[in-house]
């Protein structure tokens, strides 16, 4: 008489236990990868400014640990410069340059506080005049 | 008659029965969620060059992901995704296409960061140095090496035949540019080139076919001062 509320507990243990692992042995080895919603070129830029020592990987956040501020776009949306504002003092004050390559734009040049003039003939000539303007080009020694 | 004893245990089994029912329902849920979501995504499945490197993604519109460290096997909805990998100093990206219900398998090569924009820098040029030998000063030579750059800017390796280079001819009376003649080659493909140039910093790059002769490229005009 007094079984049932034993073999239902057994019944409620053995559900749970399937709730918990019904979603691994469903999924196999490849678990769902979740990428949360951000402000345009977010992901990219903090992909570049992500380091590794040791195999652990420090990857700064947008709205946490970083902003971004004077992005402009250049020939016909397929070049952008923007400049990341630090929000803590884990990192500096950059620029980054980043074009777009097979429909997603990747970073190209930076994070950096300056760059190469040489890099200039390689860039719409008009993003090269911006960059030159906000004095982000330096002359190599010959 | 039912004792009290009775009656604490029938509750308790109501109490468990909807237990049950609602772990039994969190199953189902579960249970379907996961199978939806198998078949709305396609498998990512990428390895890298360096065991330590971590491995991260991202999308338009989205923040950037940890996938995991070496290598790594996500679900991802369809579309397109930019891939990078760091670690021991060296970094690779790639972008990538994730299918409906497929894996795409993709294999990351670290190697030392570099910036993702060519520039005269990235380019190796071999004997360029001898132009200096010929005449040329380091101006010169720098623009003479923009200017290989400015032909090819995807050129890996621009190496000039250091047997190949001579003067060519010049009149002595007349105020004309002095000419370096010399073969080359840009990333293995064969030119003919002459580098024109006028007092210390001005130098003209000309390259032509190296079987038809004919002219391929020119560098800016020369400036007199």
């Amino acid at each position: 008489m007094h079984k049932t509320p034993i073999v239902l507990t057994i019944v409620a243990i053995v559900l749970l236990t399937a709730i918990v692992s019904a979603p691994s042995i469903i999924y196999g080895s490849a678990k769902p990868a979740h990428i949360s919603t951000a402000p345009a070129l977010t992901g990219q830029i903090s992909q570049a400014l992500a380091a590794s020592s040791n195999g652990q990987l420090t990857m700064p956040t947008y709205g946490k640990d970083y902003r971004l501020e004077n992005t402009k776009y250049f020939d016909d949306n397929t070049w952008v410069v923007t400049t990341i504002k630090p929000l803590n003092n884990n990192m500096n004050r950059n620029v980054v340059v980043l074009e777009k390559q097979a429909g997603v734009f990747t970073v190209v040049l930076g994070p950096g506080s300056a760059f190469p003039r040489t890099t200039e003939l390689s860039m719409p000539g008009n993003l090269g005049e911006y960059l030159d303007s906000q004095g982000l080009f330096y002359d190599l020694a010959e | 008659m039912i004792s009290q004893n009775d009656l604490a245990f029938r509750r308790l089994g109501r109490l468990l029965l909807v237990v049950c029912l609602a772990l039994l329902a969190g199953l189902l849920f579960v249970t379907l969620s996961a199978l939806h979501t198998v078949h709305s995504t396609g498998i990512l499945d990428v390895s890298t060059s360096e065991p330590n490197a971590a491995i991260t993604i991202t999308q338009m519109g989205h923040g950037a992901a940890v996938m995991g460290t070496g290598s790594a096997r996500v679900r991802l909805a369809p579309g397109d995704y930019l891939l990078a990998a760091n670690g021991a100093g060296l970094s690779a990206s790639q972008t990538v296409h994730v299918n409906l219900q497929k894996t795409t398998s993709v294999k990351l090569s670290l190697a030392k960061s570099s910036s993702g924009l060519p520039s005269v820098e990235s380019v190796g040029f071999v004997n360029t140095d001898l132009l200096l030998n010929n005449g040329l000063t380091t101006t010169q030579v720098a623009a003479v090496k923009t200017q290989f750059f400015t032909f090819d800017k995807a050129a890996k390796v621009v190496s000039i035949d250091s047997s190949s280079i001579e003067p060519g001819p010049h009149n002595p009376d007349s105020y004309e540019p002095f000419t370096l003649n010399f073969n080359a080659s840009v990333d293995g493909q064969a030119y003919k080139g002459t580098i024109a140039y006028l007092g210390y910093d001005n130098a003209q790059l000309r390259l032509y076919d190296a079987q038809t002769g004919q002219a391929i490229y020119s560098g800016p005009q020369l400036s007199i001062d």
